[in-house]
């Protein structure tokens, strides 16, 4: 009688269970869809509220919980957000997507440890589709992560460590090859454009790159040599980008006649400095006979001292200099431009090229004001 | 012969019942789940039909369902199930106390139907206590149909109590505990086993239905930072003036109502529940009903701080305003929903302004739920074996010990008397309070011991030897002589029993003499009711030392027991 009420009663709740549990079934599904509909069509906070129903008619389904989470990312309830694939992560420690989403809401929430803790893992994780695509953009973007906080070191480390896995390409090397320079790895950088401009020899883009990276560290020959070659690749490139290319192929061309390096031959030399001079020369007296609002005096009339003291800027004067003369004169062309630039308006056309090679030969310690790449 | 035969069939009849009553617990556990079962889903049911998929503000069925179907709860409860009011607990309690654990089927079909409706429509109870009720009615009637005695049937509630609060918990360990804690107060062997066994075994089936997923899911719980246990602390105090101030509505409440005429006590439930119906549509629908959904919201962080306060202080409100009405229904949702609110508005608090601990909102919300669990039903044990449960995350122990423990340390030193008591009081009903009786030390023998002063002879030496030693030693006022007999045994002789050995031969040892029987062994650390049966056929009992039994502690009489006792009252 027992077993027999108990075989009845299982009966019936079997039947009201299982009409309650399609129905419910049947809900969480129209509630699912329309919340995948909302979130395609970015509408974040609808698809939160259809896919909490959704769970809450079928609490066990793992790809809506991680939807809902989806959801509340994009729609900024981090805390929750975090909460859910914190959950989820349990079940799936390795899930490369769900480490990714968490190391993005501990990035949104400051907190640098999580953050490059869980980039790591999605770098490492299981992927559903194109494993090796996926690890290495989730690997990229814990180099930007990194980048973004100044930590430079660190940066180039995980830069070098997905170059390794990535498979060469021009894109690739012009990415890896930006990160770099993010992270101050001008060397490394300058690298990864070169192989970039090699792969990609009719690329704008890579040439530019390359040509400009080499201006900025001095190589003016290669620069101007490198931004010519963008320039007649430049037929994709926007008119600022060619413009930009164009004009600093064009300094590039004038920094070459410019440079006063002892290690150039005698007679160009002489022709720099002839040149330099008269520039630098000018600009001393124009910066005086202006008065410079605020430049102190005694600054401007030092410099003209030192130029009336100076050997006369003729061909005939310059050759017969002996090298540390030359290398005095070279300095005072050198200061001038610094300290015009400093006390007078600030430096155009040749005076800035000039200003420029100063800096550099200050910062290289040369007289040359032209570094090696 | 015949004497041995009639034991034999006794001690048979005996096993056969054992037997039978652990058989019959696995029916009841089994039976318990599927009502179980079908009870949640009617909620679930009755929820969607009255209140719609997803209930939201400003939706006027929030406040007609609660109105209409209170008031048919109401004309049901009082014309076709009076014995249904109240959320479960006491009337389980009551039944086994009163009626030797009789629960009547229209009692558990009332309860069934009337708290499925009443949650349903959006009353602010749970589900938990009215199982716990239908388990025990399962099992009372399974006992009255295997006819079974009054002493096994009074057994048999506590089984069913379990079975049915262990399946809507999905919870066998706390739901075992709860029994042990408030039903029957103690640890019995004999009904342990049964209470297991009915638990497991409606676990089992709600799993077979629900799945074996845990009711909440949070994540492992690191905790880095001792520091961060300061912050369990004060989710703890909250967590006892919460529970302070919700059993004292609760107090105040519910007598004023039930001393309300009939006409407006009928009005009461459908009017709680259209109250309860406005925190619903003016902005919080997630006080009504279980609340369940809520919870999970709470854990996962969803809610801004203002609103989990809001959530707490409304919960309180909407189950005082529930429960005082006389709708069936219970307190154990209610109580989860509120604990969880006031830890997840601890967590986001925390989050908010020491970012650096590593406690989750979800945490502290589970262990908020511990927490005035602990503080309004005074059940430490429970709470946290319940939040282990729930969540099956050991991870939280720690702060769920130590926030439980002082929740109920401020609840109990604010309000001695536990709310289950204090309902049962206004019902006009005293049953045996069981914090009361955990926590009553019983007087033990040490307390009325007195050394030996007695003559004490071997039982091997002749009678001669005694007659010697008593002429020697005994006064005329000695009551009794210790006989320490050669089997290790004790006998304590009268002296009218004295006489009668001394008046056989001398030559015969005493032992010979004395009755096959022996006293008893006791120790000091036993209770002293435990001496009282045997103070009728001894004049005194030698107390042993447990490690050396030969050695006395000293010995005890009727009178010594009676002092002590007269003593103890003062």
């Amino acid at each position: 009688m027992l077993l027999v009420s108990t075989l009845v009663l299982y009966a019936v709740t079997s039947a009201l269970f299982h009409s309650f549990t399609s129905r419910r079934r049947q809900t969480a599904e129209q509630y699912a869809e329309a919340g995948r509909r909302a979130l395609a069509q970015h509408r974040a906070d609808e698809a939160v509220a259809d896919f909490r129903v959704a769970l809450e008619n079928e609490p066990g389904t793992d790809e809506d919980r991680e939807l809902l989470a989806d959801a509340l990312a994009a729609s900024h309830h981090e805390e929750e957000a975090t909460s859910y694939y914190l959950a989820l992560r349990e079940t799936r420690p390795a899930d490369g997507r769900i480490n990714l989403q968490l190391a993005r809401l501990y990035r949104r929430k400051g907190d640098s440890t999580q953050a490059v803790e869980f980039y790591r893992s999605a770098a490492l994780g299981n992927w559903d589709d194109d494993g090796v695509e996926q690890r290495r953009k989730a690997q990229l973007e814990l180099c930007d992560y990194l980048l973004e906080r100044g930590d430079g070191p660190e940066a180039r480390v995980e830069i070098l460590a997905a170059a390794a896995n990535t498979p060469e390409t021009e894109v690739s090397d012009l990415a890896f090859g930006d990160m770099l320079l993010r992270a101050d790895d001008v060397p490394g950088a300058l690298l990864f454009y070169q192989k970039a401009a090699h792969l990609g020899p009719h690329s704008f883009q890579s040439l530019a790159k390359y040509g400009r990276l080499l201006f900025q560290t001095g190589a003016y020959a290669d620069a101007a040599r490198t931004l010519h070659e963008a320039e007649k690749h430049g037929d994709r490139a926007t008119p600022g980008e060619a413009a930009v290319v164009r004009s600093m192929a064009a300094d590039a061309d004038r920094l070459q006649e410019l440079a006063l390096s002892p290690d150039l031959p005698a007679a160009t030399l002489d022709q720099h400095l002839l040149t330099a001079g008269g520039i630098a020369k000018r600009r001393a007296e124009a910066c005086a006979a202006a008065g410079g609002s605020g430049t102190p005096a005694s600054t401007a009339a030092s410099l003209q001292q030192r130029w009336h003291a100076a050997p006369a800027l003729t061909a005939g004067h310059i050759r017969a200099l002996a090298a540390p003369e030359k290398e005095a004169l070279t300095q005072l062309i050198f200061e001038t431009e610094i300290e015009t630039a400093r006390t007078c308006s600030a430096p155009t056309g040749d005076d800035a090229l000039l200003l420029m090679l100063a800096r550099r030969a200050a910062q290289t310690g040369s007289s040359n004001g032209a570094g090696a790449p | 012969m015949n004497g041995h035969s009639s034991t034999a069939k006794r001690a048979w009849t005996l096993l056969r019942e054992e037997r039978l009553f652990l058989l019959l617990s696995i029916f009841i556990g089994v039976i318990s789940g599927l009502l179980v079962v079908s009870f949640r889903v009617a909620i679930e049911w009755f929820s969607v039909l009255f209140l719609g998929v997803a209930p939201g503000p400003h939706q006027h069925r929030l406040l007609l369902a609660p109105l209409i179907v209170g008031v048919a709860v109401s004309l049901l409860v009082r014309f076709v199930f009076p014995g249904v009011r109240g959320s479960g607990v006491n009337q389980t309690k009551a039944a086994l106390y009163i009626s030797n654990g009789y629960i009547s089927v229209r009692t558990m079909i009332g309860k069934f139907l009337l708290s499925s409706l009443a949650i349903g429509s959006g009353q602010s109870l749970g589900p938990e206590d009215p199982s716990l009720q239908i388990g025990a009615g399962v099992a009372s009637l399974i006992g009255r149909k295997a006819q079974l005695s009054r002493n096994r049937m009074r057994l048999f509630a506590p089984v069913g109590a379990a079975a049915g609060l262990a399946a809507a918990f999905n919870a066998p360990i706390s739901a075992i505990l709860f029994v042990i804690e408030e039903v029957i107060g103690k640890w019995s062997a004999g009904v342990l086993g049964s209470i297991v066994l009915g638990a497991v075994a409606s676990v089992s089936v709600a799993r077979w239905f629900w799945g074996a997923e845990p009711m909440f899911r949070v994540p492992t719980v690191e905790l880095r930072d001792p520091r961060e246990l300061l912050a369990y602390s004060v989710l703890g105090i909250i967590g006892g003036f919460a529970a302070l101030l919700f059993a004292k509505l609760l107090a105040f409440l519910r007598p004023l109502l039930q001393r309300q005429p009939d006409w407006l006590r009928l009005l009461q439930p459908p009017l709680a529940g259209l109250l309860v119906g406005c925190i619903g549509y003016f902005g919080l629908p997630q006080v009504m009903g279980a609340g369940y959904g809520a919870i999970d919201q709470a854990m996962h962080a969803q809610f801004a701080l203002k609103v989990l306060i809001a959530l707490a202080i409304c919960k309180i409100i909407a189950t005082t305003l529930s429960f005082s009405s006389g709708t069936p229904g219970g307190m154990f949702a209610p109580t989860l929903f509120i604990g969880a609110m006031l830890g997840a508005s601890v967590g986001s608090f925390e989050k908010m302004f020491f970012p650096h601990f590593t406690g989750s909102v979800g945490s502290y919300a589970l262990v908020g739920m511990g927490v005035l669990f602990a503080a309004f039903l005074r059940v430490p044990l429970t709470s946290v074996f319940m939040v282990l449960e729930v969540s099956q995350n050991y991870s939280i122990i720690l702060p769920v010990i130590l926030a439980n423990t002082i929740a109920y340390l401020i609840s109990r030193s604010l309000q001695p008397v536990p709310i289950f008591e204090q309902l049962t009081h206004q019902d006009g009903l005293y049953l045996p309070s069981m914090e009361e009786e955990r926590e009553d030390d019983p007087e033990r023998i040490e307390d009325a011991l007195r050394p030996v002063a007695l003559p004490i002879v071997r039982g091997d030496e002749p009678i001669a030897a005694l007659r010697a030693q008593l002429d020697s030693t005994l006064s005329a006022e000695a009551p009794a002589v210790l006989i320490r007999c050669s089997d290790g045994g004790w006998y304590a002789a009268r002296k009218s029993e004295l006489d009668l050995i001394l008046s056989t031969q001398a030559e015969t040892s005493i032992e010979a003499a004395l009755n096959a029987d022996r006293t008893p062994q006791i120790f000091p650390d036993q209770p002293l009711a435990n001496a009282l049966p045997y103070l009728q056929r001894w004049p005194v009992l030698p107390i042993s030392n447990r490690a050396r039994r030969d050695v006395l502690e000293g010995v005890v009489s009727l009178e010594d027991v009676l002092h002590r006792y007269q003593n103890a009252q003062h």
